[in-house]
């Protein structure tokens, strides 16, 4: 009988609790070497999916499941999970939750221990997975000073020190900056091809993983709606949509142009796919110049001026260094750049939640010192919503949280209704009112924690790293929403590292690098400058990258799929 | 609790048997239950700053996470210094200039205060206080900073269950992460203009439960992460393979000698000399 | 007998009286009060001296002092010699004129010397034998604790003896013995380095230990082991 690495049959699983099952009669084979990707978006099951094929699921997380669960020839049902990690280890999303050591190596070594193997075995296997990881230089270091993507290259470590022949990887780069998931891409790639390990990982963006994977299923409620070569999957574009999965633009402009009968064969899944064909079917033109885009109007006075602004943590690390900027109302400005770049820590000096170390800093934001000035003041004038939306929910049901900032400030209890009611109508919660806020999905809970921040209407609006956790339809709908709120006069800030969503709503794009601003000015400006945005490991967006390889047979500045689309209509054949 | 989480480095303090740097750390634990005073206190910090030379242990990083403790220490150590002012309180000090009133704040008939003063007494008394917590910060935090993880759970499961060991020193080890992230809720809900107003006592701790909740969760979170990930790593199974060999070398030998003979010379001096009673 | 003979013998009587040195006084004649404080150099009150008055070679008056230094002398007017001695030396001697009744408060030459033993100036000795003698003659012995006083700057085992002017020899003994002499003139401090005592042993060698060990520590500490 053949012998796949994992093979799921009429797999179903109901939380406790539940009474909708998150996976509904879910049949996988999967042979040995392979790389598989689960696709889906929020709530689509890809967690439990991976759980059940890691065995956290039923030994560790409780519920009804139905069906077969064969890993490396074990039932998941009748072996503890420490057994089964030794055939198949499981990666989650936060790279944090792993580390249990004091050192790099410690933490690699921990499993290896624990199942008292001799000192040497234990070496071995941890000399094995440091090299694999790429961790061997970092083998001494405390896992905490780790950049994100070398502690989830910690935590592939620790599990490969188990030595499984499979790894189950939950959205392993979905927390990472555009260096980190390079890296996890890269090692994963080189676990498959160099010791055969078989990759099972869930993504909400194929883009990310279109070029990694040998197969894709899409998920949709728990079902499977889609399986195949990625290439065959990426064809369906409209049903990858409503399965909120983030597609690579290139493809996205194929299928528009597609429609229009502009576009024949496959659609193309990557870069390279995407310019071999174009430069067919353009219709040579003239050498293409450079035209200037619209100018944005900007007021007198800046909303935000930053003057001087050093700041170095207690622990001696410089983040900013002399920096000068001035915000303007009504702009919606990225600000982008590696992590450890300074953008936080920027953004929370602005937002009055950090005071800058320089005694000669000055940050004034809608005419107040926020340096000096008492918070209560201060957040009427900004507004911050943190990266992970859990850390500004202080109330067990939506209204009240929504109603906690105003409440601070002292604000009548009839005023305080009506505010309420009209967040929950602009945020689409009506009906969620009084839900437990963490008992939503990713995307609502931070509608939430944004929804109570524009409960104090302030004029500036900072949102960090919107994206993070979040499938590319709830990203989308939290940019949108900013959008209107810009178009109503509010300036917004937004941390990212999603260039496709700089590009789409950023009116201006702020580069940073080692502290200072090494670019600033519009999308089309900064994306225009890749060898400068090299240095920093911001990649425009990838239809821009498609246009600026096609060596000035198209403008150089073209940033969404729509706008290729539109010139591209006009220039094939 | 842990300010300042193990780094390797190759210091002579780093490369010491962690039971050296344990019976270093007892005898000072022992030593600051004897003192009143701070003429001994004294010596023992400029040791202790040696030790913390030689380790290269990051002060700044120290000071920045534990600073509140130092001006806790201070704050407490002399404001209860103020009732230390009866001759009956000194024992090798003479009673007359331990008596001796600097400054005085509320005479003998004050309802519930009573007589408080500042005498020169008092102050030794206080500054021996303050002293004994910024020794007791800075030695465990050289404990924290030297001895890896592993080690600790290692030496604790001579006496301990494994299991127990490694959840204690664990919980201390999250203790910094944990803090991080209630520092991160509390800036988050300055943000939303949360503040604590009042100075009544239980009004503060009810201004403070917007707080409590996320905190606790965030705490359960994270445990409930780790135990999924360490059960995967299979936590507890065996006993487990211990990765460094405990040697003892020459260096651990003398450095326990320097520190039981640095202890019986201070107990001595103590008990034979009354040096640092009061 | 007629009335010329009768003054002639009442004269003679008279002078015969006048003549009568003041041993025999006559109930008509002043008798003045003296209080005398004998203290030492440190203005400490003198018990136990031996207060002596003299006139013209005669003992007129001798007592000892009370706990607190006080003396109360009556004797009629007149110039006296004072002398008073404590441990056998004459630590004050002047000449008095009692005139009327008054309160004599006297400085004596009794000093402080203060004893201070500790084994190679480092630690204190607690328990001592400590003798003074003067031309062979014991004057002072002493055995048991030593008083460690609280200072910021030293330690010590402190024995605190007065003493009249003079010289003296003293001598110190535990475990090792040191002698010295002194001249006392005002108040001094002689340091006896050594003597040894238990403690004062223990506490000095777990030094030298500690000492070396941390020397050691620090040579061997520096060789890397990777």
């Amino acid at each position: 009988m053949r012998s796949y690495a994992v093979l799921l049959e009429d797999v179903t699983f109901t939380y406790e609790g539940s009474k909708t099952p998150s996976i509904k009669e879910i049949s996988i084979k999967i042979e040995w070497g392979e790389i598989v990707a689960i696709l889906g978006g929020t709530g689509a099951g890809k967690t439990t999916l991976i759980y059940t094929i890691g065995g956290v699921i039923p030994n560790y997380v409780k519920g009804r499941l139905s069906g077969n669960v064969i890993v490396d020839g074990l039932d998941t049902r009748l072996y503890s999970l420490y057994e089964l990690a030794q055939h198949v280890g499981i990666v989650m999303d936060d790279p944090e939750a792993h580390i249990v050591s004091s050192t790099v190596e410690e933490d690699v070594a921990f499993g290896p221990c624990n199942l008292g193997l001799s000192r040497d075995e234990v070496l071995k296997r941890v000399e094995f997975a440091l090299r694999a990881t790429r961790l061997i230089e970092l083998r001494h270091r405390n896992p905490y000073n780790l950049s994100g993507g070398e502690k989830q290259s910690l935590a592939i470590a620790g599990v490969l020190a188990m030595r499984p022949k499979i790894l189950a990887l939950d959205e392993p780069t979905s927390m990472l900056d555009p260096l980190g998931k390079k890296r996890i891409i890269t090692i994963l790639r080189e676990l498959n091809k160099k010791y055969g390990i078989t990759i099972i990982l869930s993504s909400h963006n194929a883009e990310e993983i279109v070029e990694l994977a040998n197969r894709v299923i899409v998920l949709k409620d728990g079902e499977i709606v889609l399986e195949g070569s990625p290439k065959s999957v990426l064809q369906e574009v409209e049903l990858l949509e409503k399965c909120r999965v983030k597609l690579p633009e290139v493809t996205r402009l194929a299928a528009k142009l597609r429609q229009e009968g502009k576009w024949t064969g496959a659609l193309p899944i990557t870069l390279e796919e995407a310019q071999n064909t174009l430069v067919k079917l353009i219709i040579k033109q003239e050498k293409f110049t450079h035209q200037e885009g619209i100018m944005i109007k900007r007021g007198k006075e800046p909303i935000v001026r930053v003057r001087n602004l050093t700041h170095i943590y207690p622990n001696g690390v410089v983040a900013l260094q002399n920096l000068n900027l001035d915000i303007f109302p009504g702009e919606y400005v990225a600000l982008i750049g590696q992590n450890g770049s300074g953008k936080s820590t920027l953004a929370r000096i602005i937002a009055g939640l950090l005071r800058p170390s320089s005694k000669m800093a000055e940050v004034r934001v809608a005419g107040i010192d926020v340096t000096r000035a008492r918070m209560k003041d201060i957040v009427r004038k900004v507004g911050y919503v943190f990266q992970i939306p859990e850390h500004q929910i202080f109330h067990s049901i939506v209204k009240e949280e929504l109603k906690f900032g105003l409440k601070n400030l002292g604000l009548p209890e009839k005023d305080i209704e009506r505010k309420v009611k009209s967040l929950l109508k602009l945020l689409e919660l009506e009906g969620y009112e009084e839900e437990w806020p963490l008992a939503l999905d990713r995307g609502k809970r931070l509608r939430v924690a944004l929804g109570s921040v524009l409960a104090l209407d302030p004029e500036v609006i900072i949102v960090d790293e919107p994206t993070t956790g979040q499938d590319w339809r709830d990203s989308l709908y939290v940019c949108e929403l900013l959008r209107s709120l810009n178009t109503r006069g509010k300036t917004v800030v937004i941390i990212t590292h999603e260039m496709d969503l700089v590009a789409e709503f950023a009116n201006r794009v702020i580069v940073m690098y080692k502290g200072r601003i090494l670019l600033d000015g519009r999308p089309k400006e900064v994306f225009s400058k890749p060898e400068v945005l090299k240095k920093t490991w911001v990649k425009p967006p990838q239809v821009t990258t498609l246009f600026q390889s096609l060596d000035n047979m198209v403008p150089r500045d073209v940033l969404t799929a729509e706008e290729a689309y539109e010139y591209l209509r006009e220039v094939i054949k | 609790m842990v300010f300042i989480e193990y780094e390797a480095k190759d210091t002579m303090v780093h490369r010491l048997n962690p039971l050296s740097k344990l019976i270093w750390f007892s005898s000072l634990v022992f030593l600051l239950t004897l003192y009143l005073e701070p003429q001994p206190l004294l010596i023992i910090f400029l040791l202790e700053l040696f030790i913390g030379y030689l380790a290269k242990v990051p002060w700044r990083k120290l000071m920045a996470r534990a600073w509140w403790a130092f001006i806790l220490s201070i704050f407490g150590g002399y404001t209860f210094s103020l009732w230390v002012n009866k001759p009956s309180q000194f024992w090798h000090i003479p009673p007359e200039l331990g008596c001796k009133v600097l400054l005085e704040l509320t005479p003998p008939e004050t309802p519930l205060l009573g007589y408080t003063a500042i005498t020169y007494g008092g102050l030794l008394w206080g500054t021996a206080i303050t002293l004994k917590v910024f020794l007791g910060v800075i030695a465990a935090s050289i404990l924290t900073y030297t001895i890896p993880l592993s080690d600790v759970v290692y030496l604790w499961s001579k006496v301990l269950p494994y299991r127990l060991s490694f959840i204690c020193v664990t919980g201390i080890r999250f203790y910094p992460v944990m803090m991080e992230k209630v520092r991160e809720i509390i800036i988050a809900a300055k943000s939303r203009g949360w503040e604590i107003r009042s100075k009544n006592p239980i009004t503060r701790a009810k201004e403070a439960f917007p707080i409590v909740l996320p905190s606790a969760r965030e705490a359960m979170l994270l445990a409930e992460r780790m135990a999924l990930a360490i059960e995967a790593r299979a936590f507890g199974v065996k006993k487990p393979t211990s990765l460094r060999k405990f040697t003892f070398n020459s260096a651990d030998v003398f450095f326990i000698i320097f520190n039981v003979s640095i202890t019986v010379a201070l107990t001595c001096m103590w008990w034979y000399y009354g040096f640092g009673k009061l | 007998m007629d009335s010329v003979s009768s003054k002639l013998l009442l004269i003679i009587l008279l002078l015969i009286l006048s003549n009568t040195g003041p041993v025999i006084a006559s109930p008509f004649e002043t008798v003045i009060t003296l209080n005398i404080h004998c203290m030492d150099s440190r203005k400490k009150p003198l018990a136990g001296a031996r207060v002596r008055l003299t006139s013209e070679g005669t003992i007129v008056f001798e007592g000892i002092t009370n706990m607190s230094g006080w003396i109360s002398i009556s004797l009629p007017r007149g110039t006296y010699q004072l002398v008073v001695d404590w441990l056998n030396s004459t630590v004050f001697s002047s000449k008095i004129k009692l005139v009327e009744p008054s309160t004599l408060d006297i400085i004596c030459s009794v000093y402080y010397l203060e004893i201070i033993v500790n084994t190679l100036y480092l630690f204190p000795v607690t328990q001592a034998k400590v003798t003074i003698e003067r031309n062979g003659t014991l004057i002072f012995f002493y055995e048991g604790e030593l008083q460690v006083p609280y200072k910021i700057y030293q330690l010590s085992g402190e024995l605190v003896v007065r003493l009249p002017r003079g010289r003296y020899t003293v001598s110190v003994e535990m475990i090792g013995s040191e002698r010295k002499e002194i001249t006392l003139t005002s108040d001094e401090t002689v340091v006896f380095i050594y003597v040894a005592s238990i403690p004062s042993l223990i506490t000095l060698i777990s030094t030298i230990v500690a000492a070396t060990s941390c020397i050691l520590f620090l040579i061997k500490g520096r060789a890397k082991r990777y």
